[in-house]
This record gives C-alpha cells, structure tokens and sequence, in this order.
C-alpha cells in the first residue's frame, strides 16, 4: 500500500493499548495526509486509549505540519483517545510561538520526554 | 526664569561684548537664532564642532548645518522653545565624519523689551560617554536578567524584575526552555513582583512565554500579581486569568506548583 | 514658576527610535508620576499608559517622541500628569476603529492599546492626519485625597 509506504517514515510502537509515535524531521505534506489516516485506522482497530506523539527528532515544524498534527491530535480526541505530545525542542518552541500558533492545551496534553509522557498516561488510565 | 538678554540690569553690570565673550568662553556649543532659523551667533568651540569658520556660520540655517534627525521638522527643541516661550531639551545625535555624536540640547527663546520671541539660544553638551555608559548597563543588565533558578526538584523560578522589552523577554524564553530540558521541570513560576510596568505588549510577551513552557509540558504559573498589577491588567482589558494561573505571591505560587506536583508541606511534629 | 497654575512643573521627552526606548519611558513616568504625588497603583497605570503610547509610536510610525510633565489645573488645586506622543509615521485612517478594543492592523498584538490608555486617564485627546502623522494628548488628575 502506497499509504504504508510513506507512513514507513515514522516508527509506531504499541505498549499496553497505547500508540508511541516517533515523528520524523521534515515531514512532507503527503507524509503528514498519511500519517493522519494510519494513525487514526489504527488507533480504532488496535483499542488504543492514548497516543504519544515525539517530537524529539523534529528540528523544525512549520505552520501546515502544526496544524496537521494538531487536527489528528483533535480527531483522536474526539475518538476518545488521550493524546500527549512530548519532547518538543526550545527551537521548535519559540519558532511555533513566533508563527503565533494557537495550541489547545486543553485537549492535547504536553510532557518533556517520553517517560513522562507515559506517566502521564498511566495517570489517566488508572483514575 | 528670565531668558531675556536685554534684562536693564545686567546691561548695567555687563557690557553686550563682556557677555559675547563669556559666551565664548564657555567650552560647549554655544548658537544663537532668529526666528527663521538663521544662525545670528556661534562660539569658538560650535565653530570647531562643525569645522568652520565664525563668521561664514552667520546668516546662514541653523538645520543645513547640524543635519541631526531634528532638524528643520517638529522634533527641534528650537522650534519647540520658541512655539511655547520655555526651555526645551532633548536628547539628539549630530552626524560627524567620525561617526554620530551623541548630544543633549538645551533650547530657550530670545525675547525682546517687549516679551517677544525673537529668535532661540541653544546649547550643546556632549554625552558620548553617558551613553556609552548607559549601553554598557544596559548590556550588563541584559545579561544578568534572566536568571532562571531550580527551586525544587521539578520546580523553576525566572524573577522579573524592571523593564521587559521584546529582546528580554525573547531572552527569558530562551533561558526557561533551556533550563526546563536541563532539569526535567514540571513547574515554572514566572514572579513579576518586580517588574516596572506592564503594559499590552508586555503582557502579550507573558502570555506567549505560558504558551511555550506548556508546549514543554511544563505548568507556567504567573505569580507576584500586585494589585497596581491587577488592576492594570484589567483595565488593559487584557483576558489572563482565563488562559493562565496566576497567584499574588511567589509563596502562593510555590504551594500552587506542589499541589501540581501531588507534594506536601509538612511540619515535623 | 512652579507654582503658576496650569504651567508644567516638570517635564521630560523621550525620543522614540528603538524597542528599547518604552523602557525608558516607564521609568521616567514612573517618576514624574511619583513626584506629582500620584499613588503606586497610579503610578503602576500611568507607566503602562505611556509605555503603550511608546510601543504604538515604535510599531506604526517606527520614530517619534513621548512628553512626560508634571501639570497643575487652572485653579492650581490638583497635580496631573500629561502624556503627549506624536510621531510623523503613516497616520491612523480610521480613529474611532482604533479606539475599539482589541481592534488591530497587526497580526499577533493584542490591540492598538489606545482604548487603554484612554481608560487609564481622564482626558483624552488624539488627533490624526494621514501621510503626516499622530499626536495624542492625555492627563490624568491626582484625585484628592492621595498625600
């Protein structure tokens, strides 16, 4: 499947009903679209409860892969999937912050690395 | 004060030439206008600013010799001096070969028997040094004022303290994202007890600094909320309280940053 | 001089070139306002009236200057402040839309700032000419009762 294919570009982990997805640097706009889709499919079929996205590897977003990622994150949201968002760089940051990119903070949970992102999930998992 | 020059008695004290001589004397900028801008007296030392004679200076426009940024437009203290009859004074720069001149310009106006304006006098005083000292400060200042500081494990504290300007402010971003990375912050406390205004602009810095720390999954909290604080916020009309914590004091702050962090004071009993 | 009514008691002027220069701004208003006896809240609002006033010059019309003086009434019982900005920028084109809140040209501010300004103080007064610039005049009365 071409979709699958270009998907390659990011590694999915699932651990106990959860999806650790590593976002890779430089998405292209197709990647983004497919990603969207597979993440979305997958996270129905496998049962997930929550979804990390890391940013860890990512040096620079801009506008359209923010708003991208920030539609799936609210899509999952509304599938009642947790999403956390971790290991966003101070670069990345400040260079979201000066695009003036309003962020929901209320539906998308943040965390600094990984580990405390699944913290996080566990967290909401067992209240 | 009287700016009169033709004041009875000092022409009885002084002679016109003894004052024109004094005026020479003096080891600043000294220049005299009519009410068109047309130079009427410049001392030695003006003369020398200028790399001119005395004499050719006369009759001609003050504006096409300076060239500062006030000149010939609203901003010249002269205009200003001789449109509200008092003394005006501004900072300017005076372009040289050698570079810019970094000057300060005292304006009064010239009024004959009749109270009249007639023309201005103006003097120069050269403040290179005060502001090479003021920059140098400034930089010092720069340097020192983002001082972000792990308060607990978990927990950082940025004090703000005086001016926040858009550089700073760029400056205290930096410095907090930093510093979060390095020591796996939950919390920060942004404590703006000590800041000397805040103002929209300000204000929009602050928030976006909330914004970013969150963006690191670390809680911004917005303490030292004075009520002289407050109440500017709300009559900026400024929506803070909905997007961000906030708390009056630091101490609230950091009881706010351990209920976050499921921590508890206690004392040994 | 000091004590004639309606005349400054002290005055200061700032010229506006740079980000930085509202820094300046807050301090000397801060000061001024002090010494005309306003209280620290006052004082707190006067600064952030003047700074908004700087930051707009530095935005719109990216020169121009802010007044600060002390100033008495005409029957010289009260002490104020006045602010006066004016600048030789593009103008404003339409004033009664940038005395709305929020109402702004750029993207990323929270508003022209103006409407607080006029909030903060009690008089105010902006005068626009397109293509020459914007002066706006503003004071603020100590009210009575503060030391």
């Amino acid at each position: 499947m071409d979709e699958n294919e270009s998907f390659l570009r990011t590694s999915v982990t699932e651990i106990s009903s959860s999806l650790i997805v590593a976002i890779a640097d430089e998405m292209s706009d197709e990647d983004l679209s497919a990603f969207a889709s597979v993440i979305t499919t997958q996270s129905n079929q496998l049962h997930i409860k929550g979804v990390i996205l890391n940013f860890s590897m990512v040096q620079m977003l801009d506008t359209f892969s923010m708003r991208m990622l920030h539609d799936v994150s609210k899509a999952l949201q509304l599938m009642g999937v947790k999403v956390v968002w971790v290991g966003l760089k101070p670069g990345v940051v400040i260079s979201l912050i000066d695009l003036g990119i309003d962020f929901d903070t209320v539906t998308i949970q943040t965390a600094l690395n990984l580990e405390q992102g699944l913290e996080l999930l566990a967290q909401e998992s067992s209240l | 004060m009287d700016n009169r020059i033709d004041n009875p008695v000092m022409r009885q004290e002084i002679s016109t030439d003894l004052k024109l001589q004094l005026l020479d004397q003096i080891p600043t900028p000294v220049m005299a206008v009519n009410r068109d801008f047309e130079i009427i007296y410049m001392n030695q030392v003006g003369a020398e600013l200028l790399g001119k004679n005395r004499g050719e200076l006369i009759g001609k426009h003050c504006y096409n010799q300076f060239h500062t940024p006030h000149c010939n437009n609203d901003r010249c203290c002269m205009r200003k001096a001789m449109t509200t009859g008092e003394m005006v004074s501004s900072r300017n720069k005076i372009p040289l070969s050698d570079g810019d001149k970094h000057i300060m310009y005292y304006a009064v106006p010239l009024k004959d028997e009749g109270g009249n304006i007639v023309g201005g006098l103006e003097y120069i005083v050269d403040i290179s040094e005060q502001v090479s000292y003021e920059e140098r400060l400034q930089e010092q200042s720069r340097q020192m004022s983002t001082p972000t500081i792990k308060l607990w494990d978990g927990v950082l504290v940025l004090p703000v303290i005086g001016v926040v300007d858009s550089l700073r402010a760029q400056l205290m971003m930096e410095s907090m994202l930093n510093k979060i990375v390095e020591t796996s912050a939950k919390v920060i406390l942004l404590d703006i007890q000590g800041v000397a205004a805040v103002d929209t602009a300000i204000a929009n810095h602050l928030i976006k600094i909330t914004k970013a720390t969150r963006l690191m999954g670390c809680e911004c909290i917005l303490s030292g909320i004075s009520p002289a604080v407050a109440q500017t916020i709300i009559q900026l009309g400024i929506d803070m309280v909905d997007s961000i914590t906030t708390k009056s004091t630091l101490s609230d702050g950091l009881a706010e940053a351990f209920r976050i962090l499921n921590m508890k004071v206690q004392k040994i009993t | 001089m000091s004590e004639r009514p309606g005349f400054p008691t002290e005055s200061r002027t700032i010229v506006i070139s740079k980000d930085t220069d509202g820094g300046y701004v807050i301090s000397i208003a801060r000061m001024l306002a002090r010494k005309a006896g306003f209280n620290e809240n006052d004082e707190f609002l006067i600064a952030a009236a003047a700074s908004e006033l700087a930051t707009n010059i530095y935005r719109y019309a990216s020169a121009g200057e802010v007044a600060i003086r002390i100033i008495r009434d005409s029957g010289n019982s009260r002490a104020g402040i006045e602010l006066l900005a004016s600048d030789s920028g593009p103008g404003i084109e339409n004033v009664d839309l940038a005395m709305q809140d929020k109402y702004t040209t750029k993207k990323g501010s929270l508003g022209s700032g103006l409407p607080s300004v006029k909030r903060i103080m009690d008089e105010f007064t902006i005068y626009s000419q397109i293509g020459i610039g914007v002066k706006i005049a503003a004071r603020k009365w100590r009210q009575h009762g503060q030391s």
